[in-house]
Order: C-alpha cells, then sequence, then structure tokens
C-alpha cells in the first residue's frame, strides 16, 4: 500500500535573452545567443504510510538510512533546464539544451530498446501505470540541435542531435530489493554481525541459527516486502534470488531438508559497488541522431549511443569453489562439469571457513572472526553450523539449514553501442493508420558465466581466463630472482618447464615457497603460489551478449462506430461511438544473441535456455477523450509469450471532477501470469502483484 | 521511537526547505521583467495526492 503526496512546481521563465531586448530585456546581448529560455520542476513526494503503518516499523529498523527515503522519496529540482538558440550557425538553426532533463528517443512505447538515456524511479512504481515522462529519472546533460532542412529533394526536415552527459546513472538506481539492498539489516553499514544474535536451533540442535532478519526470507512471500520491491532474496528458486543452493541428492523445492546452505549476498554500499555516483568521465553517456523526413510520409532517425548498461551482478563463485589446488583447474566430472569444492583461498585464510565447534574455547573468538571477514571486509566466507537466514529457529526441522555462504557480489557495467534506427509511416491514403518500426543492436550486455559445475564453452572461458592468470604470475616470476632460480632448478630435477615446476604437472608436485598474494593485498593460503584476486576471479565469469531489440507496431485513430458491425455505438453516451478513439499495437522481441544459463536469472533478464533467446510481447491498447474531453480512459492487454504472462491495465482520468481543478485519476493493472515463468520482459516479477490506484491531482495554480 | 520522530521531522524540514528555495527562485526573477502569469503557462502548481493498493488476486488482501 502506498499513500503518496505530491507537489508538483513547473516554473518557465520566457525570453531569458530575447532578440528585441537582450539579458531581462535590458539589452544587454549576449554574443552568439538569439534567445533564450529558462525552467524547472521542482518535484516533492511524502509518503506518510511508512510512519502509521506499523508493519513497516516492523520490517525496516530505523537505524537504516534508506527508510527515510521511503518516507520522501522526492525532494527537489526534477528537471532544470536553459534552453538557448543560437541562431544561424554556418548557414544552419543551432539550439541547445543544458540541464537536467529527459532524452526521449525511439517510438516504442514501455520498451528499453532506444529510449534507454534515463533510467527509471522503479521505487516508485511497478512496471506500468505512471506516464513515462513522470517515470523516467531526469539527469543532467548537454543536448545540440542543428536543424539541416532539406537535403536534396528526397530529404526533408533533416536535423542532427547529439548529447553528452558524465551523469550517466543506471536503471536500477533506485531499486527496492529484499534481502539484497534497501532497507534490511544485513544492508545496515552500521551492522557487522552480533555473535549474540545466534543460539542454538530447537530442531536442529547444535546448528546456529538468529531470530532478526527483519525481511523473513522464511515467511509469506508477499508478507515481508516492500510495496514497489521488485523481487527479494528468498527460498523460491524460481522468481527470486536464491537464498540457498541446492545439494545434488536430494529435490530442489522450498522445503526439502538437505538443501541446507544458505546464500547470504554482500552487495555493499559506497565505492567499487552497485552505487553509481558523481559527474565523472567513467559515468559517461554520448549520443548521436539524425532524423529527417523521406518520400515526404516516412519519418525516419538513425540513433547511435556509447554508454554503460545497466548493470548485472557477478557472484564470486571461484573465490569459494576449488579451481586454484590440484593440478589447478580442479576435478572434471564424467560430463565435463567442474565439480565444486571449497578453494584453499577459502579455507587457508583468517575468517575464511567457520566451522561451530561448542567444544572449541575458541569457538566464538572464531566467530567473531568469520563475521567480520563477512560483514565488514565483504569477503567470501563459510559458516557450517550456522544458518543466519533463521530456517532453524521455527518449529518446523524440513526446512532447516546447517550452513551459510557468504558470497563476495559486484556488479558490473560494461560499456555498449547501440545502434538504432525508427521509422514511421504515415499511410494517409488506404488505412490511415500510422506504422512504426524500431530496430537497435547493443553490442554488449553483461552475462554471467558459471564459474564451476558447468560444462562446455563456459568452463573453456573460465578456463582460458585462469590460464592468463597464470601466464602472468609466470612472466613477473623473473622480478624474485631467488624464487625463479629455485624454480628453474627445480623444473630440470623432474624434466618439466616452468609451468610444470610452479603449478604441478602429472607426477610432479608444484614447487611451493611462500607466502605469495592475490595480486590484492591478500595472502594465498599456505601450500598455494597462484591465488588470483577478486579482479580475476570477477573476470573469469563476466562475459557479455550482444542484444537485439525490435518494435513493429501501428496506431491508427477512428470512430468506434466506424468499424463493420458497431454503428451501435453512437447511441452510447459521451460521444464513445463517434469520438475519435486511438487505437495502438507493438510487437516488441527481444533477442539475447550468446547467453549463458545462470543462477541468477531473475536478475539479468538471462532466459533459461537457447529456446528462450528471443523474447516476444505483445501490446495492444485503446483510449479517447470523450464527454466533452472530460473523460480520459485507456485500455490496454499485452502478452510475453515466453512466461504466458497476460496483463491487463484499465485506467481513466476524469478532468475538471466535481470542480474546476480536480482531476481525478483511477486505474488498475493486473499481472495476470504464472509465478514461476520467468522471462526476459520481468513481467514475471510482479506476478504475484496487482495494483489499483486512485489518485487525485488538484491545479493550485 | 525518539530516533525515529527525529528523523522524521528532518525530512520534513527538508521538504520545507525545497518549498522555500522554489518560492525564492521565482520570487528573485519576477522583479526582472519576468512574466509571471499566474494561471497562465509560465508557472504551475499541482497537488497530487495517489493511494495505491497492491495485493494479491483479492484487493482485500494488499500488502
Amino acid at each position: 500500500m502506498q499513500w503518496r503526496n505530491e507537489l508538483r512546481v513547473e516554473y518557465e521563465y520566457q525570453d531569458l535573452v530575447s532578440t528585441e531586448g537582450g539579458l531581462f530585456g535590458k539589452n544587454i546581448k549576449i554574443p552568439g545567443v538569439r534567445r533564450a529560455d529558462f525552467s524547472f520542476m521542482y518535484r516533492g513526494r511524502f509518503d506518510p504510510v511508512y510512519e502509521v503503518r506499523d508493519k513497516y516499523d516492523d520490517m525496516y529498523s530505523h537505524r537504516i538510512k534508506q527508510f527515510k527515503s521511503f518516507t520522501f522519496p522526492e525532494n527537489g529540482f526534477r528537471e532544470m533546464n536553459l534552453d538557448v538558440d543560437f541562431g544561424d550557425v554556418m548557414g544552419h538553426r543551432l539550439s541547445m539544451k543544458l540541464g537536467k532533463q529527459q532524452i526521449v528517443w525511439g517510438e516504442s512505447d514501455l520498451f528499453r530498446s532506444i529510449d534507454i538515456a534515463n533510467p527509471l524511479r522503479l521505487d516508485q512504481n511497478q512496471a506500468v501505470g505512471e506516464a513515462f515522462e513522470d517515470f523516467r529519472s531526469p539527469i543532467w546533460a548537454v543536448k545540440f540541435l542543428y536543424d539541416i532542412g532539406n537535403v536534396g529533394t528526397l530529404l526533408s526536415n533533416v536535423g542532427l542531435e547529439f548529447f553528452y552527459t558524465p551523469r550517466w546513472r543506471s536503471l536500477v538506481q533506485h531499486l527496492v530489493l529484499e534481502g539484497g539492498w534497501g532497507g534490511l539489516r544485513y544492508d545496515d553499514p552500521n551492522y557487522i554481525g552480533d555473535v549474540e544474535d545466534y543460539f542454538d536451533s530447537p530442531t536442529s540442535p547444535g546448528t546456529l541459527t538468529t531470530k532478526g532478519v527483519p525481511w523473513g526470507p522464511y515467511h509469506d512471500y508477499a508478507r515481508s516486502r516492500h510495496p514497489w520491491s521488485v523481487f527479494r532474496v528468498g527460498r523460491n528458486l524460481a522468481n527470486m534470488a536464491p537464498d540457498s543452493g541446492c545439494n545434488a541428492d536430494v529435490p530442489c523445492t522450498d522445503d526439502a531438508a538437505g538443501r541446507n546452505t544458505n546464500f547470504l549476498y554482500r552487495i555493499g554500499g559506497g565505492r567499487h559497488t552497485h552505487h553509481i555516483r558523481g559527474t565523472k568521465w567513467a559515468n559517461s553517456m554520448v549520443g548521436v541522431r539524425m532524423m529527417g523526413k523521406a518520400f515526404d510520409n516516412f519519418d525516419f532517425t538513425l540513433n547511435y549511443m556509447y554508454k554503460r548498461v545497466d548493470p548485472y551482478a557477478v557472484f564470486d563463485l571461484p573465490s569459494f569453489f576449488g579451481v586454484d589446488h590440484d593440478d589447478g583447474l580442479g576435478t572434471v566430472d564424467q560430463y565435463g562439469r567442474r565439480l565444486g569444492s571449497f578453494s584453499n583461498t577459502l579455507l587457508g585464510s583468517p575468517g575464511g571457513f567457520f566451522a561451530h565447534d561448542p567444544s572449541n574455547p575458541n569457538n566464538m573468538l572464531n566467530f567473531r572472526r568469520a563475521l567480520d571477514r563477512c560483514f565488514e571486509e565483504n569477503r567470501a566466507s563459510f559458516f557450517s553450523g550456522v544458518d543466519m537466514l533463521g530456517y532453524s529457529q521455527d518449529g518446523n526441522p524440513d526446512n532447516d539449514r546447517a550452513a551459510t555462504a557468504c558470497f563476495e557480489v559486484a556488479h558490473s557495467y560494461p560499456w555498449t553501442n547501440v545502434f538504432g534506427f525508427t521509422v514511421t509511416y504515415n499511410d494517409f491514403d488506404y488505412t490511415g493508420a500510422v506504422f512504426r518500426l524500431e530496430q537497435s543492436w547493443s553490442t554488449n550486455e553483461g552475462r554471467n558465466w558459471g564459474g564451476s559445475n558447468y560444462g562446455g564453452r563456459s568452463q573453456a572461458h573460465f578456463d582460458a581466463k585462469l590460464q592468463h592468470a597464470r601466464e602472468v604470475y609466470l612472466a613477473r616470476l623473473d622480478d624474485n630472482p631467488e624464487y625463479a632460480a629455485a624454480v628453474d632448478t627445480y623444473a630440470a630435477e623432474n624434466g618439466v618447464d616452468r609451468h610444470g615446476a610452479v603449478f604441478g604437472a602429472p607426477g610432479v608436485d608444484p614447487l611451493i615457497t611462500g607466502p605469495h598474494s592475490d595480486g590484492e593485498g591478500h595472502p594465498c593460503a599456505p601450500g598455494v603460489n597462484v591465488c588470483p584476486g577478486k579482479k580475476i576471479n570477477g573476470a573469469r565469469i563476466k562475459q557479455g551478449s550482444s542484444v537485439w531489440r525490435s518494435m513493429i507496431g501501428f496506431d491508427l485513430i477512428q470512430s468506434i462506430q466506424s468499424f463493420p458491425g458497431m454503428a451501435w455505438t453512437r447511441g452510447l453516451p459521451g460521444g464513445i461511438g463517434d469520438q475519435a478513439t486511438f487505437y495502438t499495437f507493438q510487437a516488441l522481441t527481444t533477442y539475447q544473441n550468446d547467453n549463458r544459463p545462470s543462477g541468477v536469472n531473475a536478475f539479468t533478464n538471462a532466459p533459461r535456455d537457447r529456446h528462450h533467446r528471443f523474447n516476444q510481447l505483445y501490446t495492444f491498447g485503446l483510449s479517447g477523450f470523450y464527454f466533452r474531453g472530460k473523460l480520459e480512459p485507456l485500455f490496454a492487454v499485452a502478452y510475453s509469450v515466453n512466461s504466458k504472462h497476460p496483463l491487463i491495465l484499465a485506467q481513466s482520468y476524469w478532468h475538471d471532477f466535481l470542480i474546476r481543478n480536480l482531476d481525478i485519476f483511477a486505474g488498475t493493472v493486473m499481472y495476470m501470469g504464472g509465478r514461476n515463468d520467468t522471462d526476459g520482459t520481468g513481467l514475471h516479477l510482479w506476478a504475484d502483484r496487482d495494483l489499483f490506484w486512485i489518485r487525485l491531482q488538484y491545479y493550485l495554480l | 521511537m525518539t530516533k525515529h520522530n527525529r528523523k522524521q521531522r528532518s525530512g520534513l524540514r527538508g521538504l520545507v526547505a525545497g518549498l522555500a528555495v522554489v518560492a525564492g527562485l521565482v520570487w528573485l526573477t519576477s522583479p526582472a521583467h519576468a512574466t509571471i502569469r499566474v494561471g497562465d503557462s509560465e508557472i504551475q502548481v499541482v497537488y497530487e495526492m495517489q493511494h495505491a493498493f497492491q495485493f494479491d488476486g483479492s484487493p482485500g488482501d494488499n500488502f
């Protein structure tokens, strides 16, 4: 439930500089500037529901700073722009818009294909229901438009547009993700884990468990969620980021005993994490497009953008699993998959591996050290005999869990080139419809490669990256002449090369001289020469895919009564039958060129298999103005093919309701899919939550 | 609870301060031959209140 109060002030100062009077009409001429306007829009939002409803008090402890951003999600200048007309520059008109703005490219509705410059306020809305101009988050940017006009006899209205921003922001800048970040105890920067929070489990004696996880992943899915949360970490593998790993020999279902290792994702705040902050080169985004009109009724644009893509998570599995021991690559099973086993890096580091043992006098001290490693250092650690998510504290022994893996999670925002074009065709002569086409090709969007337990190309990629790390290590061998000499002697004695001497070869143990470090300041475990650090491990599982997005659609304006058999609607009140009604249809296709299966499908927009690389969504809507323009309804349906997910949207404005300055706006969105069907549209993320809203909008001035 | 209330007040202060800045900007530019015509398109102030209910199947079962 949400109770959002919003105050909006829109202000425009026209003719800040004008041709007649100069700056402020005072005859102060600014060279090169013909005309300038200034405008801003302030928007403040206040949602007292978080103050008045006890449920949220329980869910979000007050020391968490995000709580405030739920109550006051916005308070500031949403848009602020200086529009400058430079007049004729080299024969054509040049204008500029500088400020916090929305850059709206493309012809599609509800589809992030070319309309990708601005992020969306995902923490203020579900997928549909709000106008996109209110949904987008403006960003600071400068945009130039060079109006060329006619080119030859075929092209008219030709223009070139260019924009640059050093403040790119990701789509998920405001994402409510329970169990990830956004108001949970583990996201509290002050929380470092208290030994006192843990007690012996009543149903699994010998296991430490806890009560204090406010988002309760073991609770009913719906009951523990923030109104606008996109998804959460929980026990249902299908529509949540999994909070546990499956044991190979038990069923991988919700409450199967033996599915016993909790996953805890450490998504830290601050630098080097998912937060994108500041004005800098690394946050650059640049775009250029050419638009024009051809053959009188084809409008086209050619678009190009160079930007970072929205983040995907990198789960640092290699920091856990044993790929840096034995022959260096670990054991392969009969299917060619790398078997998971704990890496020496984890086992050998202080706090990396904690096994609960009450008989050990240092037990709690070791526990403290491991908690610090997980919560303070954000590094991989494993807790045997500790259930950090509290599954073992209730009376149900079937859902008990006996271990917790604390994962390092990083996010990656690779650069991508987005090439696109749009065409609209006004078919005046035959159908009266406007046909729309939009195509885009994004060259590199982030995906995970499975680090272990995958065979084939994933494994080959993974091994190649490890091989690279070793070559770097060998190339640096001569930096330490003493060690290099020892390696050479050992190699000669055993008849192997340096690689064999350092990493081992059939029948030859690696020559261990230590201690070594991972190159990022952390020592390797005893007996390990190479332990790749976070960066190299990250590179080992990162991979990109190019993505093609396509929209084909049409718009038609016609009265309902003009369709065959609909003449009877003429008698309907308010002109519903004979006023113009607007129909719009879209076929939206996304194709993932090179995707890998991954345990984080729900998050990375990744289809599960090759068959699901194609993702199709169809939308159809109709809207109009009836009752002398007072009633403005919109009905829409959408269908996502892969997840078999229908969606129904019904909303209506009633302008000047009762009094002149009051609009009433109400609507509902029904997400009618099965909640277990994941696909790239993301609709499944809302499959368990339909929406109804009613809004009163009063124009004060 | 005390801490909780303090946070709420500081948020409200922020809102009031934001509005004061807006009012200041509007006022500062007005004598400089600005064309703020109340009731015209140059300035518009809108207040909205929205109640949104998310529910699972039945509207009575809202979150």
